[in-house]
């Protein structure tokens, strides 16, 4: 087992007001090696909490996260970075690439940070370039590429390290249809290499790419569906059945 | 007055964007009433050697106005800039972009009245305040300074003027944007810069060109005339230096791969060169502000502090006389007038010399024309003469000479003039009980030949070049002593009231008769008197230094604060994003360390190095007055520096802090 999630919470509490909002309530899940698991809910449900608190980038009111056998929640902040460098890969909404770097700089960056050799830095980019089709785009700055090209190179930066876990937060939001397909084909190709994968999305057309769709709402799972060896679009008809069914809402 | 409304609101609200602009605003207006106030009063005309200090400050006044012009251009700029997105709003809210450029001429005029109002205010106040400071430089005890409207009528019009054009500004830049544009973020993606070589050349030829000016200037005049152009040189070349060089520089460690793909330099070549467009101006202006700020302060601080030393080398004695004749006749004649009028004459020293032969020297070879950069005053001196006044004993032939270069230098191994050519014997640097400063600005040179023999036949060719109207020239004569200082008042009365002329009769000014006067009366100086306008004047000097170098200081800091400002916003994206990838929070603060760091030394160094080369000049411009003393002018230079440094630190500090705040939160 690669990740485990037990009953995890999270309880937002601003300074000023004495009013809760608990975004996570007892989610507790796992995930094997080698899966493709969409995280499905509407606006507000707590996707990005849980993701950002399985990234670290935030930490749980309660319950833990155990990643190959160590607990992210307790890692001293001064580690943080440090992990996040070297066991997870993001991929963002918005790409959040650097536009002070090329593109190749800004797939090198997080192996620059780990003080990772340039001839070593140079073949994993070799590797990888082709496979997400970006090798004519390295030289360019970011604002020259479209906004596909962007998320594949940002994809190559999470794949870079050669993480355990890709952790990724909406990747198709700011696609247009074709793009996203295109980019959600390619995460099922980076899969089928062996690598696991951990998107939060609320398209149903982006989950049914996934091996397997958890269903959040109001900070709880309480659903699960798998894919087994349907077709895309089949699973995509079931996840949106699902949706329209327990959440009460329509979704795409 | 709904625009009014909305103007005003807009200036209360977005107070942090009004700020600086208002602050650059009030600070460039009450500098310019604070010295139109003081140039103004009627007090000044009652201070020693006002007429050379109204000057000055009229020379002051027009720098701080034009610094001020430029200056609140940038600010405004700046503020439009930021406000660009604002204005698109409106447009896209369906406010018309004439009413837009409406509201924003609303807003410069209610900054207008308010910078007019409080400027006015607290610039008097501290006209006071620095008028007592004025007071105090300038050695006098006297102080009365009224506020005069006539000050605040000009410098108001002036910046009426100065709004008028950034009212134009941002029309301009209102209406030539269209609404989406306006909307739009102002950093667009930027190409990485090319280094482009030409250019890189251009300013290495420009800044070299100014250097060399600076470095081989011959005299203080030369200096005067030079330094104006070595500074255009040399701006011009610091822009180009930054735009290219550094790029240039950058683009080279980034090719070398194990160097630029380490975290910290990674992060920061990648961050320089990316911003090194928009950077080199805002370098270049830093730069070119400290240089003046160097420039300006060490000058006029190093003029009121040599002031006593360039008097010490003139006054072999507390008074001296100057007399048109010879050594014979002046000394009997003067100590007839000082036994007549029972004035004690003490440690008495005398000596005479040829009158002054002015006109250029180049290469050994003295020539009646009016050189500027090689002019130079030449003085003959008998070996007689030097023997007495130093008591060593000299043999020198009749065609050789011992050259003193008082001021200036002489290399050659002859001297000629005309036909008369004089080997040189030796060279010395002082003379025992003669100044070694002169008090024009031209160089001056000392020629010791073997006697009046040698002289005469020199004088006489020049003399007749020079043309009939000139008089001729012949010997005169300087006498020094100590006198009290009512004495010396008395026998500068006394002996103003003669004429004295070579070897003809000696008149006296006889109120009743009619005289065919000839010749000059003798003259008298004194070390006091001396002092008194000699301490006017730089301190009149030093005053304007202090006002500008502080205002320059304070452009600095208000530039250097939009720097932060507006790299933080932006730099504020990318370290979030460096954080989520796998930069730890203390690597991130060490990492804006070490660029903002490098953006602080760059102008400092790059100032420091302008500066080592207007030394140069400012030493040079500086002995306009006397020999300055190297160790001490370097000492105060020194001084300045630190000083500044210490000034431009804090400022730098206490704005990254704002850019800390903008990054981390
Ligand atoms: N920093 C925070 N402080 C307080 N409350 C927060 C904070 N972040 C999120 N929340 C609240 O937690 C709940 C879950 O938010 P979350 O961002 O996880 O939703 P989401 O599922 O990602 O929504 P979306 O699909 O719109 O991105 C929301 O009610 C939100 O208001
Ligand atoms: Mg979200």
């Amino acid at each position: 087992m690669l990740l485990q999630v037990n009953h995890l919470q999270k309880i937002f509490q601003t300074r000023f007001s004495k009013e809760k909002t608990i975004a996570l309530q007892d989610v507790s899940f796992s995930v094997e090696n080698g899966e493709y698991i969409a995280i499905m809910g509407e606006s507000g449900s707590g996707k990005t909490t849980l993701l950002n608190t399985l990234a670290t980038l935030d930490k749980p009111t309660s319950g833990s996260v155990i990643l190959n056998g160590q607990d992210v929640t307790k890692i001293k902040e001064n580690k943080l970075a440090e992990f996040r460098r070297t066991h997870l890969g993001f991929i963002f909404q918005d790409f959040n690439l650097l536009d002070t770097l090329s593109v190749r700089d800004n797939i090198f960056l997080p192996l620059v940070l780990g003080r990772e050799k340039v001839r070593v830095m140079e073949q994993r980019l070799e590797a990888l370039a082709p496979k997400l089709n970006i090798t004519d785009l390295l030289n360019k700055q970011p604002f020259e590429l479209s906004g596909g090209q962007k998320q594949r190179v940002a994809i190559a930066r999470a794949l870079i390290t050669e993480p355990e876990l890709v952790l990724a937060d909406e990747p198709t939001a700011a696609l247009d249809f074709k793009n996203s397909e295109g980019l959600l084909s390619l995460l099922e190709e980076v899969n089928d290499t062996g690598q696991t994968i951990l998107m939060v999305t609320h398209s149903a057309i982006a989950a049914s790419h996934a091996k397997r769709v958890l269903f959040i709402k109001d900070g709880r799972i309480f659903h699960q569906l798998y894919r087994v060896h349907r077709e895309t679009a089949d699973f995509m008809q079931e996840v949106s059945m699902t949706m329209t069914n327990l959440l009460g809402t329509e979704v795409r | 007055m709904f625009y009014v409304k909305l103007a005003s609101r807009n200036i209360r609200q977005s107070i942090s964007n009004f700020l600086p602009f208002g602050l650059s605003s009030m600070v460039m207006f009450i500098m310019n009433l604070m010295i139109a106030t003081i140039l103004f009063s009627p007090s000044l005309k009652k201070l020693q050697g006002s007429g050379s200090f109204a000057l000055l400050l009229g020379l002051g006044f027009i720098v701080l106005s034009i610094f001020a012009t430029i200056f609140m251009i940038y600010s405004y700029r700046f503020l439009l800039k930021r406000r660009t997105k604002e204005f698109g709003l409106y447009n896209i809210l369906g406010l018309k972009k004439r009413h837009i450029v409406r509201i924003s001429i609303l807003e410069l005029l209610m900054m207008f009245v308010a910078t007019v109002i409080a400027g006015t205010l607290l610039g008097i106040i501290l006209a006071k305040f620095f008028y007592l400071i004025l007071i105090r430089l300038l050695g006098e005890s006297y102080f009365d300074l009224a506020w005069s409207p006539l000050a605040v009528g000009i410098v108001t019009v002036i910046f009426a003027c100065i709004y008028l054009l950034l009212a134009i500004i941002s029309s301009l830049s209102i209406s030539r944007q269209s609404s989406l544009e306006l909307l739009k973020n102002a950093s667009k993606g930027e190409k990485e810069p090319k280094s482009r070589g030409l250019l890189a050349l251009l300013g290495i030829v420009s800044l070299g060109i100014g250097y060399y000016l600076a470095v081989t200037v011959t005299s203080p005049l030369d200096a005067l005339t030079k330094f104006f152009i070595a500074v255009l040189f040399v701006i011009f070349g610091t822009l180009l230096f930054y735009l290219s060089f550094t790029i240039w520089l950058l683009k080279r460690q980034k090719k070398n791969k194990a160097y630029y793909y380490q975290p910290k330099h990674f992060i920061t070549v990648s961050s320089m060169l990316y911003r090194m467009k928009q950077n080199a101006v805002g370098l270049a202006n830093i730069t070119i502000l400290v240089t003046m700020t160097f420039v300006t302060l060490a000058t006029t601080v190093g003029l009121y502090s040599s002031i006593n030393g360039f008097l010490d080398d003139y006054f072999v004695r507390n008074t001296i006389i100057n007399i048109n004749t010879t050594q014979q006749r002046a000394t009997s004649f003067i100590d007839q007038v000082a036994e007549e009028n029972g004035i004690p004459l003490k440690h008495k020293i005398s000596y005479e010399m040829s009158n002054s032969m002015i006109g250029a020297m180049q290469n050994g070879k003295f020539e009646n024309k009016q050189k500027l950069a090689s002019l130079t005053a030449v003085n003959f001196m008998t070996a007689k003469t030097y023997e007495t006044l130093t008591g060593n004993t000299v043999h020198l032939r009749d065609h050789e000479a011992i050259v003193f270069p008082a001021v200036g230098s002489f290399k050659e191994s002859s001297v000629q003039f005309g036909q008369y050519t004089f080997n040189i014997k030796d060279k010395i640097n002082r003379i025992r009980n003669f100044p070694s400063i002169s008090l024009t600005a031209s160089n001056w040179l000392i020629l010791i030949v073997n006697s009046k023999a040698q002289i005469q036949p020199v004088l006489e060719a020049a003399s007749k070049a020079a043309g009939s109207h000139a008089a001729p020239l012949s010997m005169e004569t300087t006498i020094s002593a100590d006198v009290t200082r009512e004495d010396a008042k008395k026998l500068n009365h006394v002996l103003s009231e003669y004429r004295v002329d070579g070897l003809k009769p000696i008149q006296r000014i006889d109120e009743g008769k009619e005289q065919a006067l000839s010749g000059p009366a003798p003259s008298v100086i004194s070390y006091d008197e001396m002092h008194k306008q000699f301490l006017s004047f730089a301190g009149g000097f030093l005053f304007i230094g202090l006002v500008l170098g502080f205002t320059f200081i304070l452009g600095t800091a208000l530039i250097i604060y939009y720097k932060q400002i507006s790299e933080g916003e932006q730099d504020k994206r990318s370290f979030e994003i460096l954080q989520e990838v796998g930069l730890s929070g203390a690597e991130v603060r060490q990492t804006i360390r070490s660029q903002v760091l490098l953006v602080f030394f760059l102008p400092i160094v790059v100032a420091v190095v302008h500066f080592g080369f207007a030394f140069i000049m400012i030493q040079k411009l500086i002995s306009l007055f006397g020999t300055t003393r190297l160790g001490l002018l370097l000492l105060t230079s020194i001084g300045t520096i630190a000083v500044v440094a210490c000034i431009y630190y804090l400022i730098y500090k206490q704005t990254s802090r704002a850019y800390f705040q903008i990054v981390e939160r």
